[in-house]
């Protein structure tokens, strides 16, 4: 009953923010809402960030390097909204930029570029600074909003970091025609030619003026240049497997789609937690040490394997308030204080977490425990009770996109793992991200990519990323001479009622509360389609 | 739940049976495992830590109401504590040379009557009821009586409630008859005079520790009495989660939340084989290997074997089910524990002894299909596509066909006592009927024949699940006894009871005492098995095959007990077929391992006898009395022995000490009779 009125205010809380996200609230203008879509007010920040369709064009990958390992804020007119840090490693850093290196769509329907004005641009020229200032000065309208060496105008990009952001090409034909590379014209607009009249002059020479910009801008930081270069060469040689493919892959569970436009990718929807029950399920004090500094809750992804990551902010502590209120978690009030335990039950409790239940299976809880989901040492700081006894007593109904399947406890044992996880006190080890080039990313849709993947590996040899933690080796179901031993009943019951009654781990879940006969049987026939093989003759005798 | 008696004690030389050993020609039978003779060790549990279930209720009020009302909560008590299912209504009972009447006498307890030809009348009274006829296969209730030895026995009159009759144990076959005017009282009964005493002992036939809870039967030298000692004879709490008083005590102190070692271990931890052991305490076949009370916390493997039996007396068909009588633990032979997690507590909640499935979900009764679905959830989609029978039919039950309820053959026919099969099978009515087994079709379909009973599985499920692979081999094993025996060794095969049944099937026809095996290297990875009878059955084979000194291994005494065990059995079945040499090599490697087994001792000394050699017979004799002065039949051997050097007066000094342990035991008194008659001195 706790609970529900718990998430019946915060649904009316959730009504009150809609206004609030209309009015421009930070959790609107930051993107919140493009990843945690139940969120009820998206942000227009797709229209407005770079289209990366075209980034081989655009960036100097040398500096892609470094901003994406450590993203500063350049965009100033997307008001409060910022490239945010996703933890990247060299290795993830260097494959997203072999990826993004081969994208070079411009945006399409628009007109082609004479080519005689393209080839007026062409090539660089010795360029003074008196030259440079000239245009710039007269009758353009660049410092309107660009700053150049501090001064201009507010909203637009530092113009003297061009010659080691961009490539000179792309700066050159960007001036010609802003919109092929889907920048609205509210944000850059064209000045030197009009693309939608058949590129008619709008001031005089526009095409020497564009050579005279674009050639002086890379004439200068050429130190940043080299030493930014350096430093990418380097991680490169360190790191030579970073391939456009992999790049591709964390492209897509980064939802780098879902902020950039992209003319492949889409943004993926429910691509991190809900949101809108947050005060009935998280503590605030948590969540503000959180929005802080983000650590891995799901080490692999939201969606286990997915590889998705919450990224940081680098949010002020104002900020930090500011979207903790609009989430409703002001204020804890109304949550039942667990009972304390003993030290015994604290025992059995530990006892039965090791031995007999399969939530170490998913979860970390201290040095063991598997890394799709959440660590159960953090429960106690992080969790509302009520949402603890809620989530293992009936986790789709208390979240009804969660994966976690419902485990048949016994209700003493649902409250004694639920008060013991809400007073175990054990420090908690900082969660890391996993890899997101050195495991295999789930990329599949069905069934056994959302629910089995994850241990037992897309390509059902036992290898999914969380493999790793666990102590025994989840079954190779790719394996024919193993799985063609066990018959299409054993694997249904198996997914049904879990590992242990097969005898073998008891840290593969029972799904059989969470998925229907016919998701179960379709598993088992994805099952043998991953072993190319059948059951015994002898189980198959409901086939005659 | 009622069990028959199966002495696990010392057969041989049980008091009853004290002149038959001494007068023992070669055996035609292998007895059954010995009991060894050991001081007590106790591994720290005594009598006096269990405090009893209402102890316990004083906190756990819940758990308590449910078990008091369960089968274990009403298993046995005194006379006013039970539910009385038998007719104590004065009809008597007509024995040929007898007639018993079951009554209430004028103090209002039950009473037998017994009236024999010539002799007067008296009246035993019941002092303990044993069972209160629950069991659906056929519930029956024992009484006992206090003897003034110090001992609870076992009184031959039995009633079977679905029958409504009196019944007992007969002698000739060992089957549960009605009690009828063909039967006399003296000379058919096994167990009259009453012999059978309630908890573990070498001295008697026994019901070891099962009917009731904490049983200790201990021996009082100054008193010269045996002291019996329960909490009581219902199956109490403290019977599977061990002794109470620690706990009990550290939780009437402060600070009692503060404790992770509250004195006692949760149960629901434990691991298949731990909590199956819980159960196994009673809920098995097994042999005592050691001469002490056990006490339930304490490891059962220290006392009691589950597997020795199968080498010398094996309680199972091939395939795990009873061959005769048994409990249980042919679970061990079932698909749900050897490729499955299966425990007892997966369907019986071991507080209320109703059903639940794997995930503690609690269930309508003993045949609710969600026993099995509950794991088993592949079969619950459409049961009746598996069943082939219509939905709410009998045969769409799982237990009908996998867990029939079987007669025990040992029972015989005239009394019902079936039991569900826990090996779990597939029916294979061919198959089962060479095992000379009823097959589950049969039990609804009996107006149908074998033929169309198989017929109608091969219809329906065409070529049917294989058994497990060493099965296999050992029923090949059986068609061709003189086929490839080193099949049989399997130290991979993950089926514990197949491997100790192989094993020994090998043992027994291809290791001869003194003869190095050519398969010592498989015997070698057996002998390092963290099977424990694995182990000993190995080692033994090695030592008798003298391929190792016993020595050379360094055992705990629960190794070294089977060790000696099996080749103390080991030579029983060369002196049933009259090989002495090869009998006596095999007692002296036992005793090699187990000096103090005085059930060793003894079969050396007959073995001695046999050979002419009376001075060694009287040094082994002398030797097993001063380590057991108490056991009146190694009186009654040493006696034998006397009369064979034609020394009368030491016989009648032995036969005189014996009878001062065993008072009543009337053949040893007769032949006492018959020396000093014959003696010129008195």
């Amino acid at each position: 009953v706790q609970v529900w009125s718990a998430v019946i205010i915060a649904i009316i809380v959730g009504a009150g923010f809609c206004d609030a996200f209309g009015q421009g609230a930070l959790i609107g203008q930051l993107g919140c809402a493009n990843c945690h879509s139940d969120l009820p007010v998206k942000s227009n920040l797709r229209e407005v960030t770079p289209d990366l369709s075209s980034a081989g064009l655009r960036y100097n990958s040398a500096w892609l390097f470094e901003f994406l390992r450590k993203p500063s804020r350049l965009k100033r007119h997307l008001g409060p909204a910022r490239m945010p840090d996703f933890h990247f490693s060299d290795s993830e850093a260097l494959a997203l930029i072999a990826f993004l290196e081969t994208q070079r769509v411009p945006n399409r329907g628009q007109p082609e570029m004479p080519a005689e004005i393209v080839s007026q641009i062409g090539g660089t020229t010795s360029v003074s600074r008196a030259v440079f200032q000239n245009p710039l000065t007269n009758g353009l309208i660049c410092l309107s909003c660009h700053t150049f060496e501090g001064k201009g105008g507010i909203q637009g990009i530092e113009l003297s970091t061009v010659s080691y952001r961009l490539k000179p090409e792309w700066v050159k034909e960007y001036l010609l025609a802003p919109s092929r590379f889907g920048v609205p014209h509210h944000v850059m607009p064209a000045q030197f030619f009009d693309p939608t009249n058949q590129f008619r002059a709008l001031i005089p020479q526009p095409a020497q003026k564009i050579q005279i910009i674009g050639s002086y801008l890379f004439s200068l930081n050429p130190q940043r240049s080299k030493s930014l270069q350096a430093n990418y060469e380097a991680a490169k040689a360190a790191y030579p497997d970073a391939s456009a493919e992999l790049g591709r892959r964390i492209f897509i569970s980064q939802n780098c789609a879902a902020c950039h436009r992209h003319h492949t990718v889409q943004p993926r929807p429910q691509a991190a937690p809900e949101l809108t029950h947050e005060a009935a399920r998280v503590s605030p004090q948590w969540l503000q040490a959180f929005l802080k500094r983000p650590d891995a809750i799901r080490p692999f992804g939201y969606h286990p394997g997915d590889g998705s990551r919450m990224p940081n902010f680098g949010l002020s502590d104002q900020e930090v308030a500011e979207i903790a209120a609009s989430l409703g978690t002001g204020a804890s009030g109304g949550q039942s204080k667990p009972p304390a335990l003993s030290a015994f039950a604290k025992r059995k409790a530990k006892l039965l977490l090791a031995e007999k239940l399969s939530c170490l299976g998913c979860h970390r809880f201290g040095e063991t425990g598997g890394r799709i989901g959440p660590d159960l040492a953090h429960v106690r700081e992080r969790l509302q009770p009520d949402y603890v006894h809620s989530i293992i007593r009936n986790p789709r109904e208390t979240n009804p996109h969660t994966i976690m399947p419902q485990v048949p406890l016994p209700e003493n044992t649902i409250k004694l793992i639920a008060n013991f996880l809400l007073q175990h006190s054990e420090k908690p080890i900082e969660s890391k991200y996993l890899s997101l080039t050195d495991n295999a990313l789930v990329s599949g849709t069905n069934n056994y990519a959302k629910y089995c993947a994850g241990c037992h590996g897309e390509d059902g040899h036992g290898k999914g990323f969380n493999a790793a933690f666990l102590p025994r080796k989840p079954t190779a179901h790719a394996n024919a001479a193993e799985t063609s031993l066990r018959p299409d009943d054993t694997l249904y019951d198996a997914i049904h009622s879990g590992g242990y009654i097969v005898n073998k781990s008891q840290l593969m879940p029972p799904w059989g509360q969470s998925l229907s006969a016919r998701e179960i049987q379709e598993l088992v026939r994805h099952i043998r389609t991953l072993c190319q093989c059948l059951g015994p003759a002898w189980s198959r005798d409901n086939d005659k | 739940m009622k069990k028959p008696f199966l002495s696990v004690g010392l057969i041989a030389i049980a008091a009853g049976a004290a002149v038959a050993v001494l007068l023992l020609s070669p055996r035609k039978k292998p007895p059954p495992a010995a009991v060894v003779m050991q001081p007590a060790e106790r591994a720290g549990t005594r009598f006096e830590d269990f405090v009893g279930a209402e102890t316990c209720a004083r906190c756990h009020a819940q758990q308590y109401d449910l078990w008091r009302r369960s089968t274990h909560g009403r298993a046995g008590g005194k006379p006013s504590q039970m539910e009385m299912i038998a007719r104590f209504d004065g009809q008597p009972l007509q024995f040929k040379d007898a007639v018993v009447t079951p009554s209430t006498n004028a103090q209002g307890d039950y009473v037998f009557s017994v009236q024999m030809e010539g002799a007067p009348r008296f009246d035993i009274r019941v002092d303990a009821i044993v069972g209160g006829a629950h069991m659906h296969g056929g519930g029956t209730q024992s009484f006992f009586n206090e003897f003034p030895d110090g001992t609870l026995r076992f009184l031959p009159f039995d009633f079977g409630r679905r029958e409504n009759l009196w019944f007992t144990q007969v002698r000739s076959d060992k089957t549960w008859v009605p009690i009828t005017r063909e039967l006399s009282l003296k000379t058919d009964l096994l167990n009259w005079l009453p012999n059978r005493v309630l908890g573990t002992s070498v001295e008697f036939s026994n019901c070891q520790n099962c009917h009731g809870s904490q049983i200790t039967l201990t021996y009082d030298p100054a008193q010269r009495k045996h002291r019996t000692q329960f909490q009581t004879l219902q199956i109490n709490c403290e019977s599977c989660h061990g002794p109470g008083r620690q706990h009990v005590e550290l939780a009437s102190k402060p600070g009692f939340d503060k404790l992770a070692d509250i004195g006692m271990e949760p149960l629901a931890a434990q691991s298949k084989d731990g909590s199956l052991m819980v159960c196994f305490q009673c809920h098995a076949t097994k042999d005592a290997i050691r001469d002490a009370a056990y006490l339930p916390g304490e490891p059962l493997e220290d006392y009691f074997s589950i597997k020795l039996s199968l080498f010398a007396e094996n309680p199972y068909l091939v395939d795990g089910r009873i061959r005769s009588f048994g409990y249980q633990a042919n679970h061990l032979y079932s698909d749900c524990y050897l490729n499955g997690s299966m425990t007892c507590v997966d369907c019986h909640d071991p507080h209320s002894m109703e059903y639940r499935d794997a995930f503690q979900r609690p269930l309508t009764g003993k045949f609710d299909n969600r026993q099995c679905t509950g794991c088993h959830a592949s079969k619950a989609v459409a049961p009746e596509l598996h069943s082939h029978h219509l939905p709410g039919s009998p045969g769409n039950q799982c237990t009908s066909c996998h867990m029939p309820f079987l007669q025990h053959q040992g029972v015989g026919l005239h009394i019902a006592f079936a039991r569900s099969d826990h090996t779990i099978p597939i029916p294979r009515p061919e198959f089962d009927h060479s095992l000379g087994i009823e097959n589950a079709c049969q039990k609804c379909h009996r107006d149908k024949d074998l033929a169309w009973q198989q017929g109608k599985v091969r219809e329906w499920y065409g070529e049917i699940k294989p058994h497990h692979a060493l099965i296999a081999r050992l029923i090949d094993a059986d068609k061709k006894p003189a086929g490839a025996r080193n099949r049989l060794l399997a130290p991979d095969a993950a089926h514990p009871m197949a491997q100790m049944d192989a094993l020994a099937a090998f043992v027994r026809t291809s290791v001869k005492p003194n003869t190095k095996s050519e398969i010592a290297d498989k015997l070698r990875v057996f002998s390092r098995s963290p099977d424990i009878d694995l182990q000993a059955l190995a080692l033994m084979a090695l030592h008798v095959s003298g391929e190792i000194e016993a020595a050379d291994v360094t055992a705990t005494q629960a190794l070294k007990s089977r060790w000696g065990i099996l080749a103390d059995q080991f030579a029983s079945m060369f002196s049933a077929n009259g090989d002495l040499t090869n009998a006596i090599i095999c007692l002296e490697k036992s005793l090699e391992v187990m000096p103090d087994n005085i059930v060793s001792l003894s079969h050396l000394a007959i073995a001695r006898a046999k050979q002419g050699d009376l001075q060694s017979t009287l040094k082994l004799l002398k030797t097993a009395v001063a380590i057991r002065p108490h056991t009146a039949n190694l009186h009654f051997q040493l006696a034998q022995t006397y009369l064979q050097m034609q020394e009368p007066t030491a016989a009648i000094h032995a036969l005189e000490q014996g009878l001062s342990y065993a008072p009543d035991n009337q053949p040893a008194r007769a032949l006492l009779r018959q020396l000093r008659a014959a003696s010129p001195n008195r």
